[in-house]
């Protein structure tokens, strides 16, 4: 009978082998409710923070505190539509306490709080100072406050500016509409002329005077700006030559009042040509409109993807990776444990098995129980929540794959270094409270300097996290470095827990 | 029955020595291997000595038992036969060669079944006898195997039942099977019967001898003393150190220093009669009742009728006379004797 129960080498190494594989498998499966937590979880989870999730959260609700009747008032009312952008206007009042009142009971998320008399302080020379009040913890909140408050306050600071400018200096009217004025006031001139109207020619002159110099203020503002940007020489060229034209204009006009009674159409004609040769000029000059010389930049941002990337799309790939370490490693590191606490490790030393034959089950065991968790999360994600698959399918399979194998060494060295299954569970809680905060799943890598980021590197979910939203969003293949990152974790993981186990496992 | 020729033994506190030549019943073999040996054989665990002075040697097919109270060395000695263990001083030799240092693939040569059962409790008792047969190699078709291990333990209906819903005796029983399924020629068995009722127990040992007839070797401790009996050769452990070693027979008579009979008087026992048989030979004269005499002698069987010659000179009518098999329990107290709590 010895002889019939003795198998080749090779062949008692995969019974071996498969002995840990069916065992693993079988005692999992005998979990069932484990294993609809596992798949049926994660994917209730994404997909109620799918259908909960309202994006216009993240507009922040803010009232508006000013003097009645100010120019900010008018200014929000004006810009009403283009604030939204950049917050949700819950209106604007005088009442300072009333809205801190609001801000407290929590109805709104910022308070503006624009200054008094903020014409007095930019005459007199000083910035006039807009508050922005909250009364968030989080400070990732705090830093949105900030952030929106900021670009929605720069933005109304511009409009209201503009108004000022416009205000201030009337006559910094785009180059077009002064020289159509100038065209009105030249036909009126030329009336004025004909039929001998020396009051019509006097105040038309005054008008054309006034154009004149507008134009000509434009184009000087226009020649500074151009200078402070480095503009190119024949920008530089146009508006100097508009500059000159406009002075030569300026100078007919001065000629034409001092003559205004005495004035003919020959003089009309020759006005006519002058403004010809300025409006010649300023269809090739370089000049800019007054808006943007009080806002000279505008942004729009535009993302290289082909498709927009929700807010669940991205944290999708992140939470199954984050899932499957999750799983397999807490896996092997109770089911190592449990080995050792019911005695299982005396018959591993005097049996005819070694470490890297359990080692090898425990592998294979694990990795067909999350290849198959993994497989259903994505499959149904994919199909059910919309979640994009952009690259190819076997870069996802390669980086689930990496990620089970690297998380499974993970685990067994956990579960060689924990003294019982409560610690090996406190391990694996903190590997995943690592994974959440060092792993890429809410945080930016870049935001981690080193050495901690040395934690970073030494997690698989790190690598599994980049490679499924590389693969899965961007459509990209995986990089090499979290290609690698998968190989080297694994081999050294699976290397540590080999001789934990080997050493475990030797003669005491 | 095997015959085990010992050394004679040394002050109790050093241990004794002992050896078993071929045994079993396909008679004896001087040439056959040493299967274990024991060789001055120490294990310590900080200061404290938990075995020490171990010296036995058991060759052939043979059921060599290790007998003694809770905590006097026996898993240890048992896990120095399996390597689990290296020993502080001395020597161990399992099958040619150091039990520590053996290769993978020679260790399925023996199966072992350690004290506490292990078995994984999510896992039916097939699942669990399929998986330990599984390591240690058992090619995949091993149905009909699995089966009849699980008969011999009486388990054969309850395959489907899972570990965690069976009884202590259950998993005990389960336990042996899994030892036993690779059919290992050298079985060591850490208290196979605890917990395992007395009919089993018996069906149990009746098979541990027909796997000894068919060549293997056990190597079985047991805290059921009487159990010594079922062996070829008992080794008596006492707080580390061997106490004796021998056959059962051999042992009972180390215990009470020879044969044990009682003899029953006509009349009442006096100071003629305990002289007479003190005189006659008997190295222990009690009085077990006013009528009755427990006597040790070298040999009952040629001894007891001389006495009983030498009454009837005296004129003394005995109504009986019989060899007592002594229970074991009392041969093993008398062995051990009163141990220093301390």
């Amino acid at each position: 009978m010895t002889a019939t129960l003795t198998p080749t080498r090779p062949a008692r190494r995969l019974v071996q082998i498969g002995a840990f594989v069916r065992k693993e498998v079988a005692a999992l499966l005998r979990q069932p409710r484990l294993l609809v937590v596992l798949v049926a979880g994660p994917f209730i989870i994404l997909l109620l923070f799918a259908v909960g999730y309202d994006q216009q959260q993240a507009v922040l609700r803010t009232a508006f505190v000013g003097p009645a009747g100010s120019i900010y008032e008018t200014s929000i009312d004006q810009f009403a539509d283009g604030l939204e952008q950049y917050v949700d206007n819950a209106g604007y009042s005088d009442d300072l306490v009333a809205a801190e009142q609001r801000l407290s009971a929590g109805e709104i998320d910022a308070v503006v709080v624009f200054p008094a008399d903020p014409l007095d302080s930019v005459l007199s020379g000083e910035q006039a100072t807009i508050t922005v009040l909250h009364d968030k913890i989080d400070p990732i909140q705090q830093v949105a406050v900030e952030v929106s408050s900021q670009v929605a306050v720069m933005e109304l600071n511009a409009r209201v500016l503009e108004e000022i400018v416009a205000r201030a200096q009337d006559t910094l009217v785009p180059v077009d509409e002064s020289l159509a004025r100038v065209d009105d006031q030249y036909g009126v001139l030329a009336d004025a002329i004909d039929s001998r109207d020396l009051e019509r020619i006097d105040d038309t002159l005054t008008e054309l005077r006034d154009s004149t110099a507008s134009i000509d203020r434009l184009g000087s503002t226009s020649t500074e700006l151009a200078d402070a940007f480095g503009a190119d020489e024949a920008t530089r060229a146009s508006l100097d030559e508009l500059d000159a034209a406009v002075a030569e204009l300026a100078m007919s006009v001065d000629d034409l009042a001092d003559r205004s009674t005495s004035l003919t159409p020959d003089d009309a004609t020759e006005l006519r040509a002058e403004i010809d040769q300025v409006s010649e000029v300023a269809a090739t000059a370089a000049t800019i409109d007054p808006a943007v010389v009080v806002r000279p930049f505008a942004s729009d941002t535009a993302s290289l993807q082909r498709e927009p990337i929700e807010v669940n799309d991205y944290f999708a790939p992140a939470a199954v990776a984050l899932l499957l370490q999750h799983m397999v490693l807490t896996f092997a590191a109770m089911s190592l444990v449990t080995d050792r606490t019911l005695g299982m490790f005396e018959v591993f030393r005097v049996g005819p098995i070694d470490a890297a034959r359990v080692m090898a089950g425990k592998y294979l065991a694990f990795m067909l129980v999350g290849a198959v968790v993994g497989a259903a999360l994505l499959a149904s994600m994919v199909a059910f929540l919309g979640l994009p698959m952009r690259g190819a399918t076997v870069w996802v399979v390669v980086g689930i794959v990496g990620l089970l194998a690297a998380s499974i060494g993970f685990g067994l060295v956990l579960s060689l270094l924990a003294r019982s299954d409560v610690q090996a569970v406190q391990f694996a809680m903190l590997a995943l409270l690592a994974g959440l905060f060092f792993g890429g799943f809410f945080l930016d890598l870049e935001a981690f300097t080193y050495p901690v980021k040395l934690l970073s590197w030494a997690l698989p979910v790190t690598y599994g996290i980049r490679l499924l939203r590389d693969v899965m969003l961007r459509g990209a293949d995986p990089s090499t470095l979290d290609l690698a990152g998968l190989a080297v974790t694994t081999i050294v993981f699976g290397l540590a827990a080999w001789s934990l186990l080997h050493r475990q496992l030797r003669t005491r | 029955m095997s015959e085990a020729t010992l050394a004679a033994p040394d002050e109790p506190s050093t241990g004794m020595t002992g050896s078993t030549e071929q045994t079993g019943p396909n008679g004896p073999d001087g040439g056959a291997p040493v299967t274990i040996r024991f060789d001055g054989v120490g294990k310590r665990f900080g200061d404290r000595w938990i075995v020490r002075g171990l010296d036995v040697e058991v060759t052939g097919s043979t059921i060599l038992g290790m007998v003694g109270p809770s905590g006097c060395g026996k898993t240890t000695t048992v896990r120095l036969a399996t390597g689990v263990y290296r020993p502080d001083e001395g020597e161990v030799t399992v099958l040619g060669d150091d039990p520590a240092r053996k290769r993978t693939s020679e260790r399925t040569a023996i199966g072992y079944l350690p004290q506490s059962p292990v078995l994984f409790d999510d896992l039916s008792l097939w699942e669990n006898l399929n998986f330990q047969a599984s390591l240690n190699g058992v090619p995949w078709r091993r149905r009909e195997r699995l089966r009849t291990v699980l008969d011999l333990v009486e388990l054969t209906g309850e395959e489907r039942k899972l570990v965690r819903e069976a009884s202590g005796g259950m998993q005990r029983r389960l336990a042996l099977a899994a030892t036993l399924v690779h059919d290992a020629p050298l079985l060591i068995l850490d208290e196979p019967t605890a917990g395992i009722d007395p009919l089993l127990r018996r069906q149990i040992w009746d098979h541990f001898r027909a796997l000894r007839d068919a060549g293997h070797t056990l190597v079985v401790t047991t805290q059921h003393v009487n159990e010594a009996a079922h062996c070829d050769v008992v080794v008596v452990l006492d707080e580390g150190r061997v106490v004796a070693v021998g056959t059962p027979d051999d042992l009972r008579r180390e215990a009470f220093g020879g044969d044990v009979a009682t003899i029953r008087l006509a009349t009442m026992v006096d100071d003629r009669v305990t002289r007479e048989l003190r005189s006659a030979g008997c190295t222990h004269v009690d009085l077990e009742d006013p009528f009755t005499v427990r006597v040790v002698v070298d040999h009952a069987a040629s001894e007891l009728p001389a006495l009983l010659r030498r009454l009837e000179e005296l004129d003394v009518g005995v109504e009986e006379s019989n060899e007592v098999h002594v229970d074991w329990d009392e041969a093993f107290i008398a062995l051990v004797g009163t141990r220093d709590p301390s």
